[in-house]
């Protein structure tokens, strides 16, 4: 009896270390009504540790077995992550194991490290960056521009000023590009006028990003003031494409795991890739490309609904270009969302067509009875009762191994359209928007082909199995077939460039 | 009851309260949380028109950021009706309309109904543009001209009710056609003309 009252007492004391751990782990950054309101939101839906929902477990029903069980299992899972994974990330992460590992969710606790980690720093930013940009704009940082400074671009006198020359290089830091932009942004006399609207933008959207947590809405708000400074500090090192819309998301699901200067390096490395780019300076072209492979990736595995979705008409920038550009952060409750970042910061864009696919998966009877007012609504408003676990398993349902050969292919031709771009233009990574508008895009159009992937019937599909990422490789002259490049056959930009 | 199903798409610059409209229309509603737009959102609407018609909208909320241009420019083809919002609470939202206007008539048909909303009336305490400025300025662009206020639900359906009426009369007088009482699909992935493509590419050689 004394034994037990003792393994008892001990038990109870490891979960309420693992709790107090747990708590502890809350970013430091917030004050404490924001933590308050944080773990509230991550207890309605635990994240990653489910095992801590004891207490609703009646007592006599507690195995402590079962919780010390847990609690090594969920230590053990931290150490591999930290004594095994993260010292070998770059080549760790591409393996089964490891997204494994990923899609059951990272623990709270070691998160903020592994995004990190994962995410890497290649464009060498230092704390000196992040220091000088902050002297620099000194007050204009933390106050308010409440007004919009700059008109929008949109008549022909904003244009001819494009030509003027009055850059300020200094804004740029010199061991992030090698030469200034060559106009200032689109519509702006000067690059700090659109360094300025860039804040201004900033400022109004600072409370509505997670506006119904309320984390954003007091000025005061030390949350508030970081994401500021980070969305800033942002906009100064890359002033040509500046803040976008949506950016302030991204930007507060990393602080909400991190400090601010590792949110901030976090935030410039997370956006430093063609994909993310190609969003965020809304380059249609591009953009078209990557809608039309998510088109085959859903005709593969949802031939029904891809057909109903022609038929209706509904494209799937109705709904792709808001979930990818907040990746999904205005479209799934946060702990829903956190998890599917775990997956994209390890496993990486791939994982947001997967997404989007097993989104699609989960509500499939719906819309696939659904009118097109009805697809567009529900797409547009997703239920907010989605739990994790059930995303998940409806990602299993989607055959990763095609998605992955198609998304390899849009890729390699969108970098072959890069390189042809850069014989004219110097790479640079901050300013690589300043694209000419006539080079010659390849597109990657579903519509041209037939649409028939293979004979299987992909509608069952078993779940992916990591180590035989090459069982379709068979099907890839399959795949290719469907593949028709030619240039130019997708254009839609705004005819207000020319 | 004659029916009609009209694209209505929801424009203008940032923070002018073009969501919050289209929930106190829709949902009746109104929240002061309210996420920013990004790129395009949907919602419809059923609406009964002075007891004569039933009117099916098919509305698009579009971000106000200028770099989401490429994409809303795309949501005008097909629409009848435009809603240009400003605040009357922000001299800056107002100033360049003209720019938005010229861009609403470059990407939709010629006889779309475009109606200038003054929003947040609520604030009149803070009113920076004057209700005759709105006038004037709908006056001059031959546009029809209401001041709303989402918040407390002042003039919101009577908006929608003033576009969709205008919408039916050109419709009864023959200057607009609707085709199948549905509204023309928005297309994203249009082809371009060889010859464009061709102009295109020589002026890129320049």
């Amino acid at each position: 009896m004394v034994q037990n009252l003792k393994e008892t007492q001990l038990t109870m004391d490891n979960v309420l270390l693992s709790i107090d751990k747990l708590t502890k782990l809350l970013p430091e950054n917030l004050q404490q009504e924001e933590a308050i309101e944080f773990s509230e939101t991550l207890k309605k839906s635990p994240i990653s540790t489910p095992s801590f929902t004891y207490s609703h477990t009646p007592e006599s029903n507690l195995s402590l077995k079962s919780i010390t069980n847990m609690i090594q299992r969920v230590s053990d899972k931290k150490a591999v992550w930290i004594d095994d994974i993260l010292p070998k990330m770059s080549t760790m992460r591409h393996t089964g194991k490891v997204k494994e590992l990923t899609r059951r969710g990272i623990d709270k606790d070691i998160r903020g490290l592994v995004w990190q980690t994962a995410l890497d720093n290649q464009l060498n930013i230092e704390p000196s960056l992040y220091q000088s940009f902050l002297e620099k704009w000194g007050d204009k940082i933390e106050t308010n521009i409440s007004l919009i400074d700059s008109p929008p671009s949109t008549n022909s006198s904003t244009s001819s000023s494009l030509n003027s020359s009055s850059i300020i290089s200094s804004s740029l830091p010199s061991n992030a590009t090698q030469s200034p932009p060559p106009s200032p942004p689109n519509g702006f006399n000067t690059t700090e006028e659109a360094i300025l609207y860039s804040f201004s933008m900033i400022d109004i959207d600072l409370p509505r990003t997670f506006a119904s947590f309320s984390l954003l809405n007091h000025e005061s708000s030390q949350f508030r003031k970081q994401l500021q400074r980070i969305l800033k500090g942002y906009v100064n090192l890359s002033p040509t494409l500046g803040y976008v819309q949506g950016m302030s998301y991204l930007a507060a699901m990393l602080l909400l795991h991190m400090d601010e200067y590792q949110s901030f390096v976090c935030f410039c490395n997370l956006l430093n890739n063609r994909f993310l780019q190609s969003l965020y300076q809304l380059k249609m072209k591009e953009v078209d490309n990557y809608m039309n492979a998510f088109e085959m990736m859903l005709q593969f595995n949802m031939p029904k609904l891809a057909e109903h979705f022609k038929e209706l008409q509904m494209l799937p920038h109705h709904y792709l270009i808001q979930w990818w550009m907040t990746v999904f952060c205005q479209s799934l409750p946060l702990p829903v969302c956190i998890r599917v970042w775990d997956c994209f910061i390890i496993e990486g864009n791939l994982f947001l067509f997967v997404t989007a696919l097993g989104i699609l998966f989960h509500y499939k009877k719906q819309l696939e009875e659904g009118s097109l007012e009805f697809c567009k609504n529900f797409l547009a408003n997703l239920p907010n009762d989605l739990d994790a676990d059930s995303l998940f398993r409806s990602i299993d349902n989607i055959n990763i191994s095609y998605c992955s050969q198609i998304y390899k292919e849009i890729e390699r031709v969108l970098a072959d359209d890069m390189e042809l771009q850069s014989i004219e233009q110097e790479p640079n990574n901050f300013n690589s928007n300043s694209t000419n508008n006539n080079s010659n895009y390849h597109s990657f159009d579903l519509r041209h082909t037939t649409n028939s992937p293979n004979n299987q019937s992909p509608e069952v599909l078993s779940s992916y199995d990591y180590e035989e990422e090459e069982e379709y490789s068979q099907h890839s002259d399959n795949i290719n077939d469907q593949l028709r490049f030619s240039a130019n056959s997708i254009v839609n930009l705004s005819p207000r460039n020319h | 009851m004659e029916e009609f199903h009209f694209k209505c798409i929801v424009t203008g610059p940032p923070c002018v309260g073009k969501s919050s409209l289209l929930l106190q229309f829709c949902e009746k509603e109104f929240s002061a949380e309210l996420d920013t737009t990004v790129g395009v959102e949907f919602q419809s609407k059923t609406m009964e028109l002075d007891s004569t018609y039933k009117i099916k909208l098919e509305i698009w909320d579009t971000a106000g950021q200028e770099s989401f241009r490429s994409i809303t420019n795309n949501y005008y083809r097909g629409a009848h009706i435009a809603l240009l919002v400003y605040d009357i609470t922000n001299r800056q939202s107002f100033q360049y309309l003209g720019s938005w206007l010229e861009e609403i008539s470059q990407m939709s048909g010629e006889n779309i109904v475009t109606l200038l909303i003054g929003n947040k009336s609520d604030h009149n305490d803070r009113r920076v543009v004057k209700v005759e400025e709105g006038e004037r300025f709908a006056r001059e662009n031959n546009i029809l001209f209401i001041e709303t206020s989402a918040k407390d639900n002042t003039n919101v359906e009577k908006a929608f009710e003033d576009a969709t009426r205008q919408v039916v009369k050109l419709i009864k007088e023959g200057k607009m056609v609707v085709v199948n009482k549905k509204p023309q699909t928005v297309s994203l992935n249009q082809k371009e003309d060889p010859k464009q493509q061709q102009q295109q590419k020589k002026s890129g050689c320049c």
